[in-house]
């Protein structure tokens, strides 16, 4: 198979790691603007010409290393398409971080972008890092959002901005290795309702999910 | 069913007794399984049993110590390709648990874990065998698919198992090389059509054994150096493993090996960058310099390696296109099985022996392995007693890191009691079926007969262009050809009306039409399907086509408009039916007579989900109480996907649309879906409770499943759900719309159940059930 991730061979289970703390992450954006191919793109290596539209939502993981710390992001890949809308605050709630994607040859999907930044603005928790992604980098021959305007909203707001390519695996990495070294790894993060909320899992914990909130040591 | 029962039953089930908790003292270093000519399979899109790639190789399981300091036993899993080692022989004693780009790593390296490392070979024979593996292998494929039992001939012969210390072992080794002469091999080679001249068990057995060895006795591999084992039972348990002519000889290496992990990291440590000023990724962004990790074997090297189970294939990934990857390369496999999140056996066989030992990762990453000459239920009983060895820690309240908390025996298998008694009665309606179905002017005169054919025995794939039209209430059940012909004419000329009014669409209408529709049809439909021929290659004229009807569509049906999947349920419709016109109107009666084409905010789809969910209180109970304790998990996330596109990104597409198909036949249920759910949960959820996965692990649990569960066994499982529910003497008033949409003539009048107000979940006010009258639930004529 021509992709690869992290995951078990990367495991830091040896006493020279560091610690592990997790994340849920989740991709919002209008539809076709290339959440998949960006999860794809950052999980597996691969991107497919004709990802298939996302029809509910679809859930991986992948880790990355920072220095003494193993980030592992657990990642919401949603539906993009309006309809699907009413669904979102399930799987942004007690998220720790958001990519909202837009394209940047299609203005629309830029406007909605900043819809969706309002939205977590207001209802997501209150610590989530934000990135916005103009993804499609790779067809700046037929951009429709200037790079200059998306950073200036992305400054206006807080974010951390990167025009991205799945495509070219411009900036993918970089994107998600920005919010991993913006996230609070030592304090407990309080957050909504999720139970994985930037737990540090303990070494050779067996069970994930009986980290719990742990992050104490 | 908690864990330990599970285990209990289920080792009770395949050791036909009562285990008790005596420890297996596996002591480090011992193999305590191994088998040869265990098969991988590279994933591809399956469309026929026969794509199946099969990459035979050899696993050994042996006990290390491993965790914190190496204190904790654990079992280390090995498999190596036949193909390696017949290019690389001594890479199998060399390299054993190390990846071949790992030479930078000297041998010393390589911690003992104690110097107990037994080791014995039948390297030579396992050479032997690769090398005639690859001409037996169209035969062993011929056979195996037939079905022959190639265990039989071999049930009597006793084990050939020898252990010996390390300081004789390379010894061993080579001379068992030596005492193979290559006439033995190419007369092996060249005569495998007759079992009678092949080595057997015995003689090599008789090889091994003139090495001094302090421990031969086969007992010594199941149970450790406590010979306890009943000799009888023992040999019983071994004689699976000499399967074909011999060539499952018990052969078993031993490799000092450090943690498998910690030496990962060491050679990450040595090529990447220095991690102290910058932050690397581990993969697969990984510099140059780390690419070399490809490498690294297969399983720590690849996302999520998803094999087959039951002869499905699986696509890169539940939610990569299914584009066709021939290319594979399957390489070496180790893992520490404490690390696993879990183990899972399926039996595909009556007598237990063959099927699949499944390993997944806490990242959900799976590797699956074939046992198709048998073995399987000898790896069962050691890891049943080794998960028996770490169960009784447990109950004591010893906090030990406890791996194998997940190992599970499964047989996804509907058993005789839980079918539909119709079930395997009724035959494929094809072409005679439907001949006889249809009288001299064309009319279907006895649809409940055709329903029930496509229910029970499916519809024969070249009727569909036929058939569909009528599942799909494109024609009346009653028209006669004429009126059918008339019909058809009448509908194209309307479609061509329905054409000419989107594409007359001006201003400010065609902006919103532009920018609501046709924008995401647009994107949708270049990635629908590709890989299907209809729809394969650049330009290709047909997506145009599906386009065109999808935009017509959403003029013909404002209210629906487009909504993301449409163009996947569209697409097989439009691959068979070839005709933009007929497609169209098929879709209008998929559009209509489908309660899973929807959104998740329609109704339908919050229908579907509130019998779903009270079905799964009734039917699944178990899975009902996990749901509950967890956030968010009666949302049912993971099904949203089954019901919108009804399956057709959980199954390969033949069976996908034979679900379609059933579900359409609206055989008794108008909501068969929804125990097709049901019946994926029921085989597949068990998992899911044992090891409590939360919300968005399940998702993830039942997405990786997406493309491996075996079909058929699902409608199988599902038409047996619909019969129990029938059963029912009485229902929640919560389903009771479930049986009151049933369709003509569906829900025969002796099963009519009675309806009782739940309260709790009741939500209508005042339900019509309540104060436990017992309105006759009559709808055996249906609406």
């Amino acid at each position: 198979m021509a992709s690869s991730r992290g995951g078990a061979a990367q495991r830091p289970n040896n006493q020279s790691q560091g610690k592990i703390c997790q994340f849920k992450l989740v991709l919002l954006g209008e539809s076709a603007v290339g959440k998949s191919s960006l999860v794809l793109r950052f999980v597996k290596g691969q991107f497919h010409e004709y990802q298939e539209s996302t029809i509910g939502a679809a859930f991986l993981t992948q880790t990355v290393c920072l220095e003494d710390t193993t980030v592992k992001f657990e990642i919401w890949d949603t539906a993009g398409q309006e309809r699907y809308h009413s669904l979102a605050p399930m799987y942004y709630r007690g998220a720790q971080a958001a990519i909202i994607v837009y394209d940047i040859t299609n203005m629309d999907s830029f406007g909605r972008a900043k819809v969706w930044v309002k939205e977590l603005q207001r209802q997501a928790s209150p610590n989530i890092v934000i990135a916005l992604a103009g993804n499609k980098a790779d067809l700046a021959n037929s951009r429709a959002v200037e790079c200059d305007e998306a950073q200036a909203y992305a400054d206006e707001n807080g974010l951390l901005f990167m025009e991205t390519s799945a495509k070219t695996a411009k900036n993918v990495n970089e994107i998600f290795l920005a919010i991993a070294k913006k996230l609070p790894k030592n304090e407990q993060v309080s957050g909504a309702g999720s139970t994985n909320q930037g737990r540090r899992l303990v070494e050779s914990e067996g069970n994930t999910k009986a980290a719990g909130n742990c992050c104490s040591k | 069913m908690p864990l330990p029962n599970i285990l209990r039953k289920a080792s009770n089930y395949i050791l036909g007794g009562g285990q008790e908790d005596k420890s297996p003292p596996f002591n480090e270093g011992e193999v305590v399984f191994c088998k040869n000519n265990v098969c991988v399979h590279p994933p591809t899109l399956l469309r026929q049993a026969c794509d199946v790639v099969h990459h035979p190789g050899y696993l050994s399981v042996s006990c290390q110590l491993g965790g914190l300091q190496h204190k904790v036993k654990t079992l280390h899993l090995s498999w190596i390709p036949n193909s390696t080692l017949h290019k690389h022989p001594s890479a199998i004693q060399r390299h054993n648990f190390r990846d071949e780009r790992s030479d930078s790593l000297s041998s010393s390296d390589v911690t003992l874990p104690c110097g107990k490392d037994s080791c014995l070979k039948c390297l030579a024979e396992e050479r032997i065998i690769d090398a005639n593996y690859r001409t037996t292998y169209r035969e062993f494929r011929r056979r195996s698919s037939g079905g022959e039992s190639w265990e039989s001939t071999h049930k009597s012969e006793p084990p050939s198992i020898t252990t010996s210390e390390p300081p004789s072992s390379s010894s061993l080794l080579e001379r068992n090389v030596d005492n193979n002469p290559t006439s033995e091999i190419t007369e092996e080679s060249t005569s495998l059509a007759t079992q009678d001249e092949i080595v057997t068990p015995e003689e090599v057995s008789d090889k091994f054994n003139t090495t001094p060895s302090p421990s031969s006795s086969p007992t010594h591999v199941l149970n450790g150096s406590n010979a306890q084992y009943n000799s009888s039972s023992d040999s019983k348990l071994f004689s699976v493993q000499y399967g074909d002519k011999g060539e499952d000889l018990v052969v078993s290496i031993v490799e000092p090996e450090q943690n498998l992990f910690s030496q990962e990291n060491e050679q990450i440590r040595q090529r990447s960058p220095s991690s102290a000023s910058s932050c690397s990724f581990l993969h697969p962004s990984c510099p140059p310099s780390l690419q070399a990790s490809e490498e690294m074997p297969s399983w720590l090297s690849s996302p999520e390696l998803l094999a087959l189970r039951h002869n499905l294939t699986f696509p890169d990934s539940a939610t990569a296109s299914p584009v066709v990857r021939r290319t594979h390369n399957c390489r070496r496999f180790s893992v520490d099985l404490g690390q696993m999140r879990s183990l899972r056996l399926f039996f595909n066989d009556s007598e237990c022996t063959s099927g699949q030992l499944v390993v997944a990762s806490r990242e959900s990453q799976y590797k699956i392995l074939h046992f198709h000459h048998g073995g399987l239920d000898h790896l069962a009983s050691v890891l049943n007693e080794w998960s028996f060895l770490l169960y009784t820690p447990q109950q004591t309240g010893i906090q030990e890191p406890l791996p194998y908390r997940h190992f599970m025996i499964c047989r996804p298998e509907v058993g005789e009691d839980e079918l539909h008694p119709e079930e395997g009665q009724i035959g494929i309606v094809d072409l005679d079926v439907w001949i006889q179905v249809l009288n001299p002017e064309g009319q279907i005169e006895d649809d409940l007969t055709l329903r029930k054919g496509i229910f029970f025995g499916g519809l024969d794939p070249s009727l569909r262009t036929v058939v569909w039209p009528f599942l799909l209430h494109c024609y009346p059940i009653q028209s006669t050809y004429d009126e059918r012909e008339q019909l058809q004419a009448m509908r194209r000329q309307e479609y061509l009306n329905i054409t000419e009014k989107r594409t007359s669409l001006t201003g400010e209408e065609y902006d919103d039409f532009f920018r609501n529709v046709q924008c995401v049809v647009e994107k949708d439909v270049v990635r629908t399907d590709r890989a299907n021929p209809y729809f394969a290659g650049p330009d290709n004229p047909n997506i145009e086509v599906m386009k065109n009807i999808l935009l017509n569509y959403a003029i013909y049906n404002k209210g629906a408009g487009y909504t993301q999947g449409m163009s996947d349920l569209l697409a097989p419709v439009l691959a068979e039916m070839k005709n933009e016109a007929d497609a169209f109107w098929c879709f209008v009666g998929l559009m209509q007579r489908a309660s899973f084409v929807c959104t998740p905010t329609d109704g339908d789809m919050d229908r579907s989900l509130t019998y779903l969910r009270e079905l799964i209180r009734m039917m699944l109970p178990a899975f009902y109480k996990h749901l509950n304790r967890h956030t968010d998990a009666m949302e049912l996330l993971f099904c949203h996907r089954w019901i919108l596109l009804c399956f057709k990104r959980e199954f390969p597409e033949p069976i996908a649309l034979a679900m379609w198909e059933a579900c359409w036949a609206n055989y008794i249920t108008d909501y068969f879906h929804l125990f097709l759910c049901l019946a994926i949960l029921s085989v597949y959820a068990d998992d899911v409770v044992a090891q409590d996965l939360h919300t968005d692990e399940m998702l993830l649990h039942f997405s990786s499943l997406a493309m491996f569960m075996d079909g058929h066994l699902i409608l199988r499982k599902a038409r047996g759900l619909l019969h129990q529910f029938r059963q029912m003497p009485c229902i929640p008033c919560t389903l009771a719309g479930l049986c009151q949409m049933c369709g003509p003539g569906m829900w025969d009048s002796s099963h009519a159940p009675v309806v009782e107000c739940t309260s709790t979940s009741c939500l209508d006010n005042p339900c019509p059930y309540s104060a436990t009258q017992e309105p006759a639930l009559d709808n055996g004529e249906g609406p």
